[in-house]
């Protein structure tokens, strides 16, 4: 065995300790990107420094939604649209965790959408880790608030018409404090931005656009064909004008990437705390 | 450690500040809130002494943020509540069901207000009784506690978080209107005199832990942080908390989150009766209800009618073995509420056909006055 | 005494609560005794009327609302027209003299007090409040005067104690000077 080989094994060794083997096989579909990116979760979590019990996952409902059940971490798997202010709970009573937020763009940005945009004007510190793969996939592929206009789905058989999220220029306007956006493909530059959003006091959000089985069915592109595409249309840009990132299904548009915002606004709890120390050291509330 | 709690002493003091300091002394450092009428008392009281007690106040964007944050506090070892009143509690029902689920102890003060929908927000109402057990879907247990002064939201609160913690459960204080807003003597007794309880925790090291262990009725919890690396999820799950479709399991979980409150109920059941020892009729009345029917039953005995008050302290579970005993000797029951007739059913659910049973609803946004009341009493009173 | 029933209303900013408070403070926290103060609002957040419907008794209150109270204090006209016919037979109408035109009410004792005259000459007219306090605890003895002192000491910013003081002693020499006039 090459020395590469055995640093590879263990590494893979380290990343099963982070997984609840004993639950799979996982109810993702093959093909899907979101075990990917919660490999690169936990491959993040080896490479920070903070302790792996501090370490904390919250999940909504869908396929996303069940990242907590597989992670060996202290997981709540919640209600649906509602993982953020339980973290936001969670994270500000414990100040000492690292929470992270794992969950899909039905749950986070559909029903869950007021709680997302108050969680970053409050900027809240925790880290959200947004699957968007166009649909709720669980309940068979209805469309969700990320669908690109066009696309089939499950209730929109003659395309869908609504409107469509363009999430990074959304969540940089919100004043998130980091926002980025990567594929399963890109597992690497991944890795490296979930272990940026652990370092970033405030809301840190990247949105993994992810290959979806179902949503590719219903538009008559098979699995192979979807990575091709992904393949094709990316682009890197770090310094890209958010206002023209926004998804669609034009094979000719390209995905743009990156980590696209980073600022230093203080965070609720931050604020919060220094607030407190300076009523507590004022000797208020000695009742 | 006591540090910035409120004093052992005598205050003139409203009943939603009450709640408050109750909640502080009995370990609350965590509170999630939106603004409602007319539970505004306690959100604000709150986030002027959180900071001040080393604790965590955040307004959340609506009321299931709110209860989610709690929960989420909670599951960190944090003792957490929030404040509502109607409407906000109907936005928590789902979550509450979360928290019966994940055996996550919660409290949730409700300040009830005239209903429906969105009602006489600055009025009284009582018709929250059934929501407070049935609200979300699926079966589950919660406790109520119902005050009718400002010296019980003090207690009950204490209570109440007490409750939770020792059964891991969600808790509500069903106040209503004028008890949360009126202002009156409250004792704090000394600190050290106030039982506080706290969860049991994990005794095995992690590897041998089970979050939902089923050889207990109420497991030991274990928190986020604490190493033991658990999985809690609403979904069905295993004594190990893992998602399963088992029917065994399902039954098995959904027997034990029932049991945990019907076989204590016991011992979780409060109330007060005040001249019932021959009362012919037993006027059944809570919260600001009771003290109304108080001075109806008081005057109706001095006007020779011998008529009690059975004042359930629990709306959930119902102290129904106490009022049995009345029953048994055959008093009559009339039921004293301010809705349609919610505790009413309660009692016949459990006395029907054994005594008569009657029931004054009242749904102005007043309470009855003890005058209506006392002319109630005396049309129904067996002769 | 017994118990009385106590209805404070007036203006929103006339002090109405804190009277409603100092009174139910005194009685419970400094002089033993059981009080209960239900609050009520006019409809209107701003510019409305606030009432302070306060119960003073030796024995435990059972029922905390009231429809006639024994008393009345009235500081405006709007609300002394909503109240004066609720005050029972035999009870007492205090209201506002520059401010309230009080209609005959047979059985009831009416008396006109200037608070807010007593108050700016006092030089302070927040303390109105505090110049009724004076003169309607030494005309009923609701509580001893030392535990109103108390109160007044807890409660009251320091910088404005001594006017409010002074208006207190005020509103008790208003109630000396009525009831030798009275006699």
């Amino acid at each position: 065995m090459s020395r590469l080989e055995l640093v590879k094994r263990t590494r893979t060794d380290e990343i099963r300790s982070l997984l609840r083997t004993e639950r799979f096989p996982h109810i993702w579909c093959p093909g899907c990107g979101i075990g990917v990116a919660l490999k690169c979760y936990a491959e993040a979590i080896l490479k920070s420094d903070i302790p792996v019990e501090k370490h904390i996952i919250v999940s909504g409902i869908g396929c996303s939604g069940r990242a907590a059940g597989y992670m060996r971490l202290d997981g709540y798997h919640v209600t649906h649209g509602r993982p953020i202010p339980f973290a936001v709970g969670l994270k500000t009573a414990r100040p000492d965790l690292e929470v992270t937020v794992f969950s899909g763009d039905g749950d986070l940005l559909t029903i869950g959408g007021n709680h997302f945009i108050h969680a970053v004007r409050r900027n809240d510190d925790i880290n959200v880790i947004m699957i968007n793969n166009f649909t709720y996939g669980m309940t068979g592929g209805q469309y969700s608030a990320t669908t690109p206009n066009g696309a089939r789905t499950l209730t929109s058989p003659y395309g869908f018409i609504e409107g469509t999220f363009n999430v990074p220029y959304m969540v940089a306007a919100l004043g998130a404090n980091f926002v980025a956006r990567w594929t399963p493909l890109h597992d690497r530059e991944l890795t490296r931005a979930i272990q940026e959003m652990f370092k970033i006091d405030g809301f840190a959000f990247i949105e993994v656009v992810s290959p979806c089985l179902i949503f590719g069915e219903m538009n008559n592109i098979p699995p192979l064909e979807m990575l091709k595409h992904f393949r094709k249309r990316c682009v890197i840009d770090h310094d890209a004008d958010l206002s023209k990132v926004g998804l669609s299904t034009d094979p000719d548009q390209p995905i743009v990437l990156g980590n696209f915002v980073r600022r230093d606004r203080p965070s609720y709890q931050t604020r919060y705390r220094e607030l407190m120390e300076k009523i507590r050291g004022g000797g208020g509330g000695r009742g | 450690m006591s540090q910035g709690l409120l004093k052992p002493g005598v205050y003139f003091m409203r009943g939603n500040h009450a709640c408050v300091e109750g909640a502080l002394i009995a370990g609350c450092r965590f509170f999630a809130g939106y603004p409602i009428t007319p539970s505004n008392e306690v959100s604000a009281l709150m986030s002027r002494r959180l900071p001040q007690v080393g604790g965590y106040f955040i307004q959340m964007e609506d009321e299931i943020g709110s209860i989610m944050a709690v929960l989420g506090a909670a599951n960190g070892g944090v003792k957490a509540m929030t404040a509502t009143s109607g409407p906000g509690f109907s936005l928590m029902m789902e979550s509450i069901g979360l928290a019966a689920m994940t055996e996550t102890p919660a409290v949730i003060v409700d300040v009830q207000r005239g209903g429906p929908s969105t009602g006489l927000p600055t009025l009284v109402g009582q018709g929250d009784l059934m929501q407070a057990k049935w609200g979300s879907h699926g079966d589950y247990e919660v406790v109520a506690y119902l005050p009718n002064s400002p010296q019980e939201m003090f207690d009950l609160t204490i209570k109440a978080f007490n409750t939770a913690w020792a059964y891991r459960i969600p808790v509500i204080v069903l106040a209503d209107q004028v008890v949360g807003q009126m202002i009156e003597k409250v004792v704090v007794p000394p600190h050290e005199e106030i039982e506080i309880v706290e969860r049991k925790r994990p005794e095995v090291p992690p590897d041998m832990f089970k979050p939902f262990d089923s050889k207990y009725l109420v497991p030991p919890m274990a928190v986020a942080g604490e190493g033991y690396r658990i999985h809690v999820t609403g979904l069905t799950h295993d004594d190990r908390g893992y998602p399963t479709t088992s029917h065994e399991v399902s039954q098995k979980l959904v027997s034990r989150l029932v049991r945990k409150v019907r076989e204590n109920e016991k011992l979780i059941g409060e109330w007060e009766e005040h001249q019932t020892d021959d009362a012919e009729l037993v006027v059944v009345a809570f919260g600001i209800t009771s003290r109304s029917a108080m001075r109806a039953v008081r005057e109706a005995k001095r006007e020779g009618l011998k008529v009690g008050l059975f004042r359930p302290k629990t709306a959930w579970p119902f102290p129904h073995w106490a009022l049995r005993k009345h029953v048994e000797r055959g008093a009559d029951i009339l039921v004293v509420e301010i809705n349609m007739g919610q505790m009413v059913r309660v009692v016949k659910e459990h006395f029907a056909n054994l005594v008569k049973i009657h029931s004054m609803t009242w749904a102005p946004g007043t309470v009855p006055p003890p005058e209506t009341i006392l002319a109630k009493i005396k049309e129904v009173y067996p002769r | 005494m017994g118990e009385v029933k106590l209805r404070l209303i007036g203006a929103g900013g006339h002090g109405i609560l804190t009277l409603g408070n100092i009174i139910g403070t005194a009685a419970t926290v400094h002089a033993g005794k059981e009080a209960v103060m239900v609050i009520g609002y006019s409809p209107a957040q701003r510019g409305g009327w606030s009432r302070a419907d306060v119960i003073v008794s030796d024995e435990p209150i059972d029922y905390p609302i009231f429809k006639y109270p024994d008393v009345l204090v009235s500081t405006t006209q709007e609300t002394y027209d909503l109240e004066h016919d609720n005050v029972r037979k035999g009870g007492i109408i205090i209201y506002e003299q520059d401010l309230v035109d009080p209609v005959p009410i047979e059985g009831v004792t009416q008396i006109g007090v200037p608070a807010f005259k007593t108050a700016i000459k006092v030089g302070l007219r927040l303390s109105a409040n505090i110049v009724l306090l004076g003169f309607l605890n030494s005309m009923l003895n609701l509580v001893p005067e030392e535990a109103l002192l108390k109160t007044l000491h807890q409660r009251i910013k320091r910088k404005y104690l001594d006017l409010n003081l002074r208006a207190y002693e005020e509103g008790k020499k208003l109630w000396e000077a009525h009831s030798r006039g009275g006699e």
